[in-house]
């Protein structure tokens, strides 16, 4: 029978398909494999051939696999990898010190920060509570339009919820307030920073079950109207207010002022429901207040034995249905929905945005993908010039396998050692980070950032694929049919060329880094510069503190107008003789009310009578506002420049004027008089005004900037101020201006504001200058990191260019010999030999510049994105050529009797 | 070739070559398509393999010396086949597995753990 003649079509195809065979086991086996198939072919009929067909097409492709990894023909080589292969990595790192640094120091920037994005975004998606059963703990509430701004007066929905729902049990709420924290016997203490505690019903230990430390917790009794004022303290308040005294229970301590009995201490970490530190009960009765008023609480439970997620989400829909339908007035809009209980104090109780951080934590991986890849570059360049040890090793019988093998292991020393060193750094921000959560008040107590075992397992896992994108992927392209050089090419010398795939990547690391650096670095010096040098206000002078006023009334109480106007009057009371004793105390200059400290205040679209200028990508001119006393800009050595300062009259109730800063006149209204001209703001849903949208208000004045100089990009630097006087604003910022050292007045505060109102609340008290100080270290880690970043991708690019140069003079050293010796002048020579480079930078500063530029014109063009994009491409082009001079000189040092020689 | 003459330094054999070598043994040189139709029958239809997967076992059983090329009998006139038969290093590997798994099955825990399963 002829070969082929008579074949079934499958066999046919099957012939066709043998191509993705190796060629040595095709020619040794295949014509066999198409007979055999043939005649199995013959012998079935119907559904049979069907799966012999199957079989034969996937066994081909098993077989071509197997056989590529493992060829069938060769005697086994032993195992792939030996501990001579480490010993040979380490001496590799040795031997080339510029590689070892530039691709070790790359990699541990890219695993440091895939580490950091992977423990933080792991932590915040973490389901579970840390106590037992804790993925079972759930949010229960009532969503809006508005997402993320759920419905919070739902005292009466809480009660309906615990009382009917069967899917979620220890149904219960809680109210997060703040009060000053002090011994029974503190009168004429200074006053502590405020604490935030939670009114929070006993089922609160049922949901997230720990045994008090001393004493017992909260019971339902606690909670009966006429029942003792009982609290329990958590462990870090116990230790701080109260030197950790064994014998607390049963003390009165003074909460907010009022007197309460301490039941018990619970143990470290234990902080439920967010970061409270100390709890009291909860006492609201829905018959006191109209739906959708009363107190703002948070509703949570824990889903009963064997019942799932999605049963629980039906029935509370089907509650809150039932709710709408028998209150359309106040829930027509409201939907229940129940979410995992860590998620919703996350904020992520959305499937997207968990979604979302999961693609952040894999493009943050990718990262390092992008690295190895530039890493890979140079490890590809240094293992071609190896070629001759590879054709030794072959033709002495090593397999590819075992070459390749070789080749991962000193990848693997290298991105073992850099992966070490990455999560060193990872280790130490992420303890960093982990130490501002501890110090807030509003990150939830079970977010730990610290390092975890996970986060190591998955920077390890980073380790092996960096080993072999930077060992194996190069090594297969040097180790391939094309690149294998016969014994005689190794004498010679001779080579092919790094072709252009290398020539594509040089240029898309240049351009990548070019494009990205600029905008990089422009928002990060943005983040900077306002904290560098003079801040052009006297910081050192000036004591400022956060100060509210216990006490305030829940809304929709039985008498809560009166109880709102009286809260007022004692307000305006309060502050007003807080302001007058300390403008008595020696030393003080001024002391002022305002929303905030001197800063771009919350951005607000506006109208201004005659027209105004609009800003690049908006749709009405913006500015921020600030509210404060008139006796705010002589704090801050604030200048009129034209008009008016306020005065007290402006403060009273009605009055329509406002105050603008420079910004504001030269950006909005071209730098023409806006004096007496007036303005109003355009209003946006669920967002607060200082002052009616539908009221114009008359510029009286214009003054210079507060802060002064450029601010950060984005922000609004047109500022428009407020009047207030005391009892306007709840919570106030107090700006004290000092003659003499201020430390000794933070002191003095804390007593006065005792001395007026135990129940004054006073935060972040100090001098500015030191708050100022302590926001910029967070701004300087992120600047670190983006200097880190830059740094990696330059030294890449120098090590990219060096390596490029170095080949290419090792390659064309016959041909620099022929030139030198024929007369050819150094200058054109090394002209000859940067050309290549100089073409491959230039291609990548452009295409990295129009990108750039690209990124830049979204917000506009400005000095400051030109200048960041002319030093970037000038930074990229000196260190390029640079890098490829050393080289192009070593190439002119070539004597032509030497390279002649190699003819 | 072989690594060593000591048939015991190439065992224990894998099911499927073992049953390669068992039906060459038994039943002479055979092709690719027969040795395969016997592997089927012998395990009682659990083996079934497809002519990549069968063909790479026996060019790695060819490496190890364990099987030659047989010539093509005359009645045959499809010059694609491959005859293969055992070699004597073959026959020699095979009767020490055999005796092997026999000594195994004589294992009384062995046969307790057989009479379990049935």
């Amino acid at each position: 029978m002829s070969r082929g003649a008579g074949d079934p079509w499958v066999a046919r195809v099957y012939r066709r398909s043998l191509v993705v065979l190796p060629r040595a086991f095709r020619e040794a086996r295949g014509e066999a494999m198409v007979a055999m198939l043939a005649d199995e072919w013959r012998e079935r009929r119907g559904f049979g051939r069907a799966v012999v067909a199957a079989r034969a097409g996937v066994g081909l492709f098993r077989t071509a696999v197997a056989e590529r990894v493992r060829p069938s023909g060769r005697p086994s080589s032993g195992p792939p990898v030996t501990w001579l292969d480490l010993k040979l990595g380490v001496r590799m790192l040795v031997k080339h010190p510029g590689l070892t640094l530039v691709g070790g120091f790359g990699i541990a920037v890219a695993v440091a920060i895939g580490s950091v994005a992977f423990e933080g975004i792991s932590a915040v998606l973490d389901p579970a509570l840390p106590v037992p059963g804790g993925e079972r703990v759930v949010a229960l509430k009532n969503a809006t339009s508005n997402v993320g701004n759920p419905e919070r007066h739902i005292l009466h929905d809480f009660v309906e919820w615990r009382e009917e729902l069967t899917t979620v049990e220890q149904v219960g709420a809680f109210r997060s307030v703040s009060r000053n924290v002090a011994s029974g016997d503190a009168s004429g203490e200074a006053l502590g920073e405020p604490v935030v505690g939670a009114e929070i019903t006993a089922s609160a230990f049922a949901v997230a079950p720990a045994r008090p430390l001393m004493g017992r917790h909260l019971v339902p009794a606690d909670e009966r109207d006429g029942a003792p004022d009982v609290v329990m303290l958590g462990h870090d308040l116990w230790r701080s207010r109260f030197g950790g005294d064994p014998d607390i229970v049963g003390r009165t301590v003074r909460i907010g002022g009022e007197p309460h009995t301490v039941i018990g201490v619970m143990p470290e970490p234990w902080r439920f429901p967010v970061r409270h530190g100390f709890w009291t009960p909860f006492r609201y009765d829905p018959a006191d207040y109209p739906r959708l008023e009363g107190p703002s609480i948070e509703v949570f439970g824990r889903l009963a034995p064997g019942v799932s997620m999605e049963q629980a989400r039906a029935e509370l829909a089907t509650l809150g249905r039932r709710a709408a339908a028998a209150h359309p007035e106040t829930h027509a809009d409201l939907r229940a929905t129940i979410s995992p209980y860590t998620h919703e104090q996350a904020e992520i109780s959305h499937p997207l945005i968990a979604r979302m951080l999961r693609v952040v934590q894999v493009v943050v991986s990718l990262l390092l993908v992008v690295v190895c890849a530039n890493v890979a570059i140079l490890v590809y360049a240094r293992t071609v010039t190896r070629r001759g040890e590879i054709a030794v090793r072959s033709a002495l019988g090593a397999s590819r396998r075992r070459i390749l093998g070789h080749l991962f292991v000193e990848g693997l020393v290298l991105s073992a050692l850099a992966t070490g060193a990455g999560l060193a750094v990872a280790a130490f921000a992420l303890s960093r980070a982990q130490m501002e959560v501890a110090s807030t008040q509003f990150l939830p107590y079970w977010l730990d950032f610290r390092l975890s075992p996970g986060t190591a397992l998955y920077a390890a896992a980073l380790a092996v694929l960096a080993a072999f994108l930077v060992g194996v992927l190069p090594g297969w392209k040097a180790t391939g049919r094309r690149l294998q050089p016969s014994l005689g090419e190794v004498n010679r010398g001779g080579g092919r060329p790094l072709g252009r795939t290398w020539s594509a990547l040089i240029v898309g690391q240049v351009a990548v880094g070019v494009a990205l650096i600029p905008p990089t670095c422009v928002l990060a010096w943005g983040m900077v510069r306002p904290s560098l040098g003079d801040p052009g206000m006297p910081v050192e002078e000036v004591v400022v503190a956060s100060v509210a006023l216990a006490g305030a009334p829940v809304p929709g109480g039985p008498e809560a107008d009166a109880e709102r106007e009286a809260f007022r009057t004692r307000l305006a009371a309060r502050q007003a003789e807080l302001v007058a004793r300390l403008e008595a105390e020696p030393g003080v200059r001024t002391v002022a009310l305002s929303s905030r400290t001197p800063g771009p205040g919350n951005g607000r679209p506006i109208e201004l009578e005659g027209g105004a200028t609009l800003p690049p990508g908006r749709s009405a001119p913006w500015a921020g506002y600030s509210q404060v006393s008139p006796g705010f800009f002589r704090v801050y050595d604030g200048r009129v420049l034209a008009g008016r300062a306020f005065e007290a009259r402006d403060a009273d109730e009605g009055s329509r004027v406002v105050l603008v800063n420079e910004s504001f006149a030269r950006q909005l209204a071209g730098g023409t008089g806006v004096v007496g001209r007036r303005l109003k703001y355009l209003p946006l849903v669920n967002v607060a005004y200082p002052a009616p949208t539908d009221v114009w208000l008359e510029i009286v004045g214009v003054v210079a900037d507060l802060p002064p100089g450029p601010h950060a990009p984005g922000t609004t630097t047109a500022g428009i101020y407020h009047p207030v006087g005391p009892g306007d604003l709840a919570g106030v910022t107090l700006n004290v201006r000092t003659a003499a050292d201020p430390e000794p007045l933070v002191g003095r505060l804390r007593e006065i504001a005792a001395e007026v109102d135990p129940t004054f609340q006073l935060r972040g008290a100090g001098v500015l200058a030191d708050a100022i100080a302590e926001g910029r270290s967070l701004t300087m880690m992120f600047v670190a990191s983006v200097l880190a970043i830059t740094l990696a991708v330059l030294l890449l690019s120098a090590a990219g260019m060096y390596a490029l140069t170095s080949f290419t003079v090792a390659r064309r050293t016959r041909e620099i010999g022929i030139r030198a010796a024929l007369g050819a002048g150094p200058r054109r020579m090394l002209a000859a030999v940067l050309g290549r480079v100089a073409l491959q930078l230039g291609a990548g500063v452009a295409v990295g510049a129009v990108v750039a530029g690209a990124l830049f014109a979204v917000d506009g063009f400005t000095a400051d994105h030109a200048a960041a994009l002319l030093i970037t491409m000038a930074t990229f082009a000196a260190v390029g050529l640079l890098a490829a001079l050393g080289p192009a000189r070593r190439g002119l040092e070539v004597q032509p009797t030497e390279a002649l020689r190699e003819l | 070739m072989p690594k060593s003459r000591d048939p015991e330094g190439v065992l224990p054999l894998k099911p499927k070559p073992f049953l390669v070598l068992l039906v060459l043994h038994e039943d002479g040189p055979l092709h690719g398509y027969a040795i395969k139709k016997e592997m089927h029958d012998r395990s009682g239809g659990t083996v079934s393999m497809d002519p990549g997967g069968l063909y790479r076992l026996i060019a790695r059983l060819e490496r190890d010396g364990l099987l030659r090329r047989a010539e093509r009998p005359p009645e045959d006139d499809d010059e694609r086949r491959q005859y293969l038969a055992i070699t004597d290093w073959g026959r020699e590997v095979l009767t020490a597995e055999a005796s092997r798994i026999a000594a195994l099955a004589r294992e009384p825990s062995v046969q307790a753990l057989a009479r379990e399963a049935r």
